[in-house]
């Protein structure tokens, strides 16, 4: 389907963009489980619940990448700037 | 394919959006599946046997349900981020 042919089309032109930000940001939390879940859990397998130590790690985890990625972002732009 | 969207009526629409949602929600739905096996098989089977013993699946079953348990709490972390975020710009 091309999504050109929904340049007259306001309603579903919406939709599409609202279901494609969606998706990015599921996207996003499939890495962050992901990554997370490795470091906080160091991939055990025989938890029977998560402990309130495991679930303040997950949260940390999730806002410490995001700060890294934000950090890194910043610096890019920076080298670039300085055409390095 | 060109789809011109005027010509369709309301309740065909409807469909297409209805559509596009579920396919979304099998995406979702397929990509958790493919995580949930990868992790689990590495952390529950060191060795793979002829069959997966009791204790394999016991420790699959554990690490599927905290994985989940995991994605939710991700998911609300992430979208409280995305609130603070948005109220400091």
């Amino acid at each position: 389907m091309s999504l050109a042919s929904l340049a007259n089309d306001p309603e579903l032109q919406k939709f599409v963009a609202e279901k494609e930000l969606e998706n990015q940001l599921t996207a996003q939390v499939h890495h962050l489980t992901n990554v997370c879940f490795d470091k906080c859990l160091e991939s055990n397998g025989n938890l029977s619940e998560l402990s309130s130590r495991h679930t303040a790690c997950l949260q940390n985890c999730v806002d410490r990448f995001l700060d890294c990625t934000t950090l890194i972002t910043n610096r890019t732009i920076q080298r670039i700037q300085q055409g390095r | 394919m060109s789809l011109d969207t005027q010509k369709l009526d309301g309740s065909q629409r409807q469909q297409i959006m209805m559509s596009v949602q579920q396919q979304l929600a099998l995406q979702n739905a397929q990509e958790l599946l493919q995580k949930l096996s990868d992790k689990c098989f590495k952390a529950c089977v060191a060795k793979p046997g002829s069959s997966l013993s009791s204790s394999e699946q016991k420790c699959i079953t554990s690490c599927s349900d905290r994985y989940m348990d995991a994605w939710h709490i991700v998911s609300r972390t992430y979208a409280e981020r995305i609130k603070r975020e948005q109220y400091r710009h």
